[in-house]
């Protein structure tokens, strides 16, 4: 089903007015239901009117707030120190990405790299464009633009800070390991799990993890799902997130053609 | 989402794999990334990495013994001697996740590709990030081990056939008589 807008619709209706009463002969109340017309023709969103959130705020947040931010203050916004932050800056601000042909420049790196870092270094919602709207009263396209921008930025400097060491490196490494007792040692592995908010709407199952081991799980909202044998606790799970495997795989082969819905549960 | 890490001593990242799914185990990620497939570009003989039990033994890969082994004296010293070693590992995970605290709790409805790629980049962007201002010397002090040190279930892994799991089985054995000597002095104990 289409879905109209509140401003659609009230054109709709104020054009059934105005065929209404151009029937009826009524000039002046046609005329008055046409400056309602254009009214709601000259804006773009009704329900939103008009506000002013050009980078003139921006202008003003650097300027004005920033500065007088204490260190503990612009550490727990920014996630570093104000010398960290130039030194990213100056890293990041080379990049082509942050330089149009247009007459109207983009904002200044910086500001862009504040925004971003801002939104990665916040937990949970805090981090929605929505929140930093309120914060920096910015436009929430604009936020999320400059949030892929400085991530564009910094993945292409990706190869050059995150290199496996050299001979020299690991030669070094191992003898600061020696006294610990590995004088082989050049790393340490280990896994973490990055949990998700919600479900994810493809393979939901696959994404389970370890962690939520005892969740039964026909409740289907958790965010994880493991893999597990514990056969014994909960087997229905192992079945599940076992069929929707199968399921995937038998489904690429076009075998399942008919079977797939019982299949599946 | 499982992420891969591995730091070196002075908790610097120096190589991740982002993207699997969190049902895939850890020591399955591990396989999957490049320096466990071609270990010949990334270490010379005799060097190996450390890394907690559920993963599987390699000649470049030691982990820890599992809980079941433990009840061999040597084995338990051993295990005391690679965590404390290891523990970078999870300081280092603990500063990723705490300094760039979107990650702990990801709030993106995955609905395809474009979405995971959002993740993976992200994540990329964040492990850079630490790389940058560990380099810049701006260390993050809070190093909170993050809740996630629960003893993972004990699944043995295919290790290929017999002769190879025996060979990697030595290797590991030579590092731990290596280890206990040097930290213990005496081979046997």
């Amino acid at each position: 089903m289409p879905n109209i807008s509140n401003r659609q619709q009230e054109l709709e209706d104020i054009e059934f007015v105005i065929m209404q009463r151009s029937i009826d002969n009524d000039d002046d109340a046609e005329e008055e239901a046409m400056l309602f017309y254009i009214t709601a023709l000259s804006t773009r969103f009704i329900e939103r009117p008009r506000k002013d959130k050009s980078k003139t705020n921006l202008h003003f947040y650097f300027r004005e707030v920033l500065p007088h931010l204490s260190d503990a203050a612009f550490r727990s916004c920014f996630r570093t120190t104000k010398e960290g932050f130039k030194s990213l800056m100056d890293i990041l601000q080379g990049h082509d990405i942050f330089y149009n042909r247009s007459t109207n420049p983009q904002a200044h790196p910086g500001w862009q790299l504040a925004v971003a870092l801002m939104r990665i270094g916040t937990y949970g919602n805090g981090g929605s464009a929505v929140r930093v709207e309120v914060t920096l009263y910015l436009g929430q396209g604009t936020i999320t633009l400059y949030t892929n921008r400085v991530i564009k930025a910094i993945l292409s400097k990706r190869d050059q800070w995150i290199v496996w060491p050299d001979a020299a490196r690991r030669r070094e490494m191992r003898q600061v390991l020696e006294p610990e007792g590995f004088p082989g040692c050049v790393g340490f592995v280990d896994g973490t799990t990055l949990p998700l908010a919600q479900k994810p709407a493809a393979d939901g199952e696959t994404y389970h993890d370890r962690h939520e081991r005892y969740v039964k799980i026909h409740v289907n909202c958790i965010p994880f799902f493991c893999l597990h044998f514990d056969i014994s606790f909960s087997h229905q799970f192992f079945f599940i997130s076992f069929h929707h495997r199968l399921f995937s795989l038998l489904s690429l082969l076009q075998i399942l053609h008919g079977t797939s819905s019982h299949m599946r549960y | 989402m499982a992420l891969q890490v591995i730091c070196d001593i002075d908790k610097r990242i120096i190589a991740i794999h982002a993207g699997c799914t969190g049902s895939v185990h850890d020591a399955t990620v591990f396989k999957r990334m490049n320096v466990y497939k071609n270990p010949d570009q990334y270490f010379t003989r005799g060097e190996y990495l450390l890394s907690d039990s559920v993963y599987s033994v390699s000649t470049t890969c030691v982990p820890a013994f599992r809980k079941q082994m433990e009840v061999v004296e040597r084995n338990q010293l051993f295990n005391t001697c690679l965590a404390k070693a290891r523990i970078r590992n999870e300081h280092c995970i603990g500063i990723l996740k705490n300094r760039w605290e979107c990650l702990k709790e990801m709030r993106v409805w995955i609905k395809g590709a474009k979405e995971v790629q959002y993740i993976v980049d992200l994540v990329s962007a964040c492990c850079v990030l630490h790389n940058m201002l560990a380099d810049l010397g701006d260390s993050w002090l809070e190093m909170d081990v993050p809740p996630d040190e629960v003893e993972a279930i004990d699944r043995p892994l295919n290790e290929g056939n017999a002769f190879q799991a025996d060979e990697v089985k030595a290797f590991r054995e030579a590092v731990q008589a290596e280890t206990l000597r040097i930290i213990y002095g005496d081979p046997m104990l």
